[in-house]
């Protein structure tokens, strides 16, 4: 049949057009629908619409339990969706055998077909001949099946099938797209999420962050870290030199030289600092920072973290300040005030409390009282007050308290120690010290004052004692005379003796107010001083003694080298070198040439006159209280009047000095006349 | 006839024991006198005669004389109170204006009297009957 082949031949080359209208068809539907269940439902009818199939199915085999499910139909009939909707499908039939070897199964005649025996008839009696069945791919594995059936015999011709694989791959590859898409979504969302989420983090933390990549030199910054930085969020892209010019000045090159530490050792780092908004707002902030390395360990990039930090450093600088200003307050307070815990640690101490001690503030909060060297203090009354204070619960004060400070000097307290509770509920001991060390002082002056006073009374009053016994006693004596003279008329006294004992009373009379006249000089100090040479007074007191008895034989050593000379009053100088001169002449031991030496030092705050003979000496254990009193003689088998030493000491004292003498029976005398000045 | 009295005196100053000598003597031509001019002797006898080897004696002592005042004898003999007392009969004679020195003699039994210099015939004539 001519007719026929023509037929064919035409048959042949639209099937071939309709072949290329389903790929375009196909394609078209491809690009236009997203959707799987939509693409494969027109897939489907595309199929059957222009590709002449009589039914089209797509379906999801379960791999497990070889369960054939319908996802997609075009044609079939109620029927048709029953027998083959769901189904088990055989394991060797077509189904099974797309899935297992990845290409098409084709049969384009069911009589000979040997799978699934109730399948087949049905499909026979439904009057379908042929039946094609391609894979569709999910990433390269099967996942669907294209189940395609014509009414005709042999419908599939190599070519047709050779199309409609084409088309199967490119089914698969929109799904593969679609899948992407449907993930590429859903991972979108959850960054959209996750980065809502962090924006609002970092926005209720006031938390920024960043990321600098070394490569571009470009760093990306969140909203907040611009927020932070006082700056509208400018694609998020901030430079390294951008960011350094809104550091504060002050803090400049400290964040740099930590950065520059940081990039030699790849560290990590924390930095506090300062920055100046656009607005000029100060602000305090704290960035994190890490470096993020390649897989060789080299640097190629960082992250990290910024904070506002500003409120809390606001806080923290008030309580810093408050802290400041007490500490200050405290230290200005000329009390001596310490806080110690029951070990003897110092808690606090202030500035008055440390110069005690001679140690810094710093030195003494790291002190315990306990281990410190505190030389002359009372330690055990120290630690009983303070067992006292913790064990009574009460405040105790503790007056007059001495103590030596680090320079030696003797200070007095009034002490106030209280239990302190510290903020952890252990117990202290508070004390503040009051200085009354001016007052102390002021006592003793006041007390030594006094005594002197008390002394000079008494010294007043032996003297008034002593003369008016001296002026009485030859007064009495030309009285008691007259009165014999005056008897003599009547009686047989002899008188003449009593005229020699008249002349010498009166002449003792006249002594005593010549002693009188010397010792009230001798108490006037307000006389004008001159420069006197040591050796000079010497040679002057020589030349009067040389009609003494005894002077010739006298050997005098001076010793001025140190001090020569002073400025002083004459007279007083040369009537305490006669006296003395003079007595070791008269009291030399009989026997024994005298020997008389007298040096001259100078002292601290003054000088020092040394009178050192080798005489008969004083028995000091019976007269040392006497020594210097007026008319007190020891040796009366000698010339003497008990004047001389009392004028010596009236003088010296008046000269702001004061006598002592070292003296032993036979091993001679020593003077020692210290005088300030 | 009774015997001659015995008068002791001790005082540094040799003027004032001439003076009382004399006139002493003018009262009873035959009185015992003992000088002492160092006190340290005169105690020494005050002591002989509290341990009863001498007869009574009338004794006129002095204050103020160098290394042995009047009051330093005085304390000497307080142990030998008793005996002293019924042995002498003591005075003081002193130049003394101090209050306190009397009041001191009013108050110790061994002192009869206190006589300021210079003494008078009249106070002799009391002192010696």
């Amino acid at each position: 049949m001519v007719s026929s082949a023509e037929e064919t031949c035409i048959e042949c080359s639209n099937a071939n057009k309709n072949l290329l209208l389903l790929t375009s068809q196909i394609n078209k539907a491809i690009i236009r629908i997203k959707d799987e269940s939509e693409l494969f439902a027109e897939i489907c009818r595309l199929t059957v619409e222009i590709g002449r199939n009589a039914v089209s199915w797509v379906g999801q085999p379960d791999k497990v339990n070889k369960n054939f499910n319908a996802i997609a139909q075009y044609n079939a009939t109620d029927e048709d969706k029953f027998q083959l909707g769901s189904r088990k499908y055989d394991p060797n039939g077509p189904t099974a055998t797309v899935i297992k070897t990845g290409k098409f199964y084709i049969s384009n005649n069911f009589k000979q077909e040997v799978w699934d025996e109730p399948l087949r008839n049905y499909l026979w009696q439904r009057g379908f001949r042929s039946y094609l069945a391609l894979p569709i791919r999910k990433y390269g594995i099967v996942e669907y099946t294209l189940n395609l059936y014509s009414a005709n015999a042999n419908f599939f011709s190599d070519e047709q099938i050779q199309f409609l694989e084409g088309i199967s791959d490119d089914i698969s590859y929109a799904i593969d797209n679609i899948e992407n898409e449907i993930q590429k979504t859903v991972a979108d969302n959850q960054l959209r999420e996750m980065s809502s989420l962090l924006q609002r983090t970092e926005s209720v933390t006031k938390t920024g962050s960043w990321k600098v990549n070394f490569e571009s030199g470009i760093s990306y910054w969140s909203d907040e870290a611009f927020k932070i930085y006082g700056m509208q969020p400018h694609g998020n892209k901030m430079s390294y030199i951008d960011w350094v010019t809104l550091i504060h000045p002050d803090d400049k090159k400290t964040v740099i030289n930590i950065d520059n530490e940081a990039s030699k050792t790849l560290s990590d780092t924390v930095k506090n600092y300062r920055i100046i908004t656009q607005a000029g707002l100060v602000k305090f902030v704290q960035t994190h920072a890490y470096y993020e390395l390649d897989e060789n360990g080299k640097p190629i990039g960082m992250y990290g973290l910024v904070r506002d930090i500003t409120a809390k450093n606001e806080m923290e600088e008030a309580f810093r300040q408050s802290e400041k200003n007490l500490r200050v307050m405290v230290d200005v307070i000329p009390q001596p005030i310490f806080l110690k815990d029951l070990s003897g640690n110092f808690i606090y101490a202030n500035k008055s409390y440390c110069d005690l001690y001679g140690k810094s503030v710093a030195e003494m909060n790291q002190s315990n009282w306990l281990n410190m060297e505190v030389p002359n203090v009372d330690r055990d009354r120290i630690i009983k007050d303070d067992n006292d204070t913790i064990n009574s619960g009460r405040t105790k004060k503790i007056n007059d308290f001495p103590f030596k400070d680090h320079s030696g000097a003797d200070r007095y307290f009034d002490v106030i120690k209280t239990p302190f509770q510290m903020p952890d509920k252990t117990m202290a001991i508070l004390g503040v010290l009051n200085e009354i060390t001016e007052r102390k002082q002021q006592d003793i002056i006041k007390s030594e004052l006094l005594n002197d006073l008390t002394i000079q009374n008494k010294n007043m009053q032996q003297c008034s004692y002593i003369i008016s016994h001296n002026l009485r006693a030859p007064l009495a004596n030309i009285l008691g005379i007259c009165n014999i003279l005056t008897e003599a008329k009547t009686s047989t006294i002899n008188t003449g003796q009593f005229i020699n004992g008249l002349a010498l009373s009166a002449e003792k009379l006249d002594n005593v107010i010549r002693d009188l006249s010397t010792i009230m000089q001798a108490k006037e100090s307000n006389i004008q001083k001159d420069n006197i040479v040591f050796q000079q007074v010497v040679d002057d007191v020589k030349l009067s003694l040389m009609q003494v008895e005894g002077y010739s034989d006298t050997e005098i050593k001076c010793n001025f080298e140190e001090l020569e000379s002073i400025s002083s009053i004459k007279s007083f100088v040369h009537s305490i070198f006669y006296n003395l001169i003079s007595n070791s002449i008269k009291y030399c031991r009989p026997g024994v040439a005298p020997v008389l030496e007298i040096t001259s030092r100078k002292t601290k705050n003054g000088y020092e006159l040394i009178f050192t003979d080798n005489g008969q000496g004083i028995d000091l254990k019976k007269n040392q209280d006497k020594i210097f009193e007026l008319y007190s003689r020891f040796d009366t088998s000698k010339d003497g009047t008990g004047v001389g030493l009392y004028i010596v000491k009236t003088q010296v004292e008046a000269l702001n000095g004061q006598i002592t003498v070292n003296s032993e029976l036979d091993h001679g005398t020593t003077f020692i006349i210290n005088i300030k000045q | 006839m009774p015997n001659p009295k015995t008068l002791i005196l001790i005082d540094d100053d040799p003027l004032c024991i001439k003076i009382i000598e004399v006139i002493c003597k003018s009262i009873l031509p035959d009185i015992n006198i003992l000088i002492f001019t160092d006190p340290k002797e005169g105690l020494a006898h005050l002591l002989r005669i509290a341990h009863g080897e001498l007869p009574h004696c009338i004794v006129l002592l002095d204050l103020n004389m160098p290394k042995l005042s009047g009051w330093d004898i005085l304390a000497a003999l307080e142990s030998k109170k008793e005996q002293f007392m019924q042995k002498c009969t003591l005075y003081i004679i002193s130049t003394s204006l101090e209050i306190n020195d009397r009041l001191l003699a009013a108050n110790n039994p061994m002192v009869s009297g206190f006589f300021e210099k210079t003494i008078t015939r009249l106070n002799l004539q009391h002192i010696l009957r």
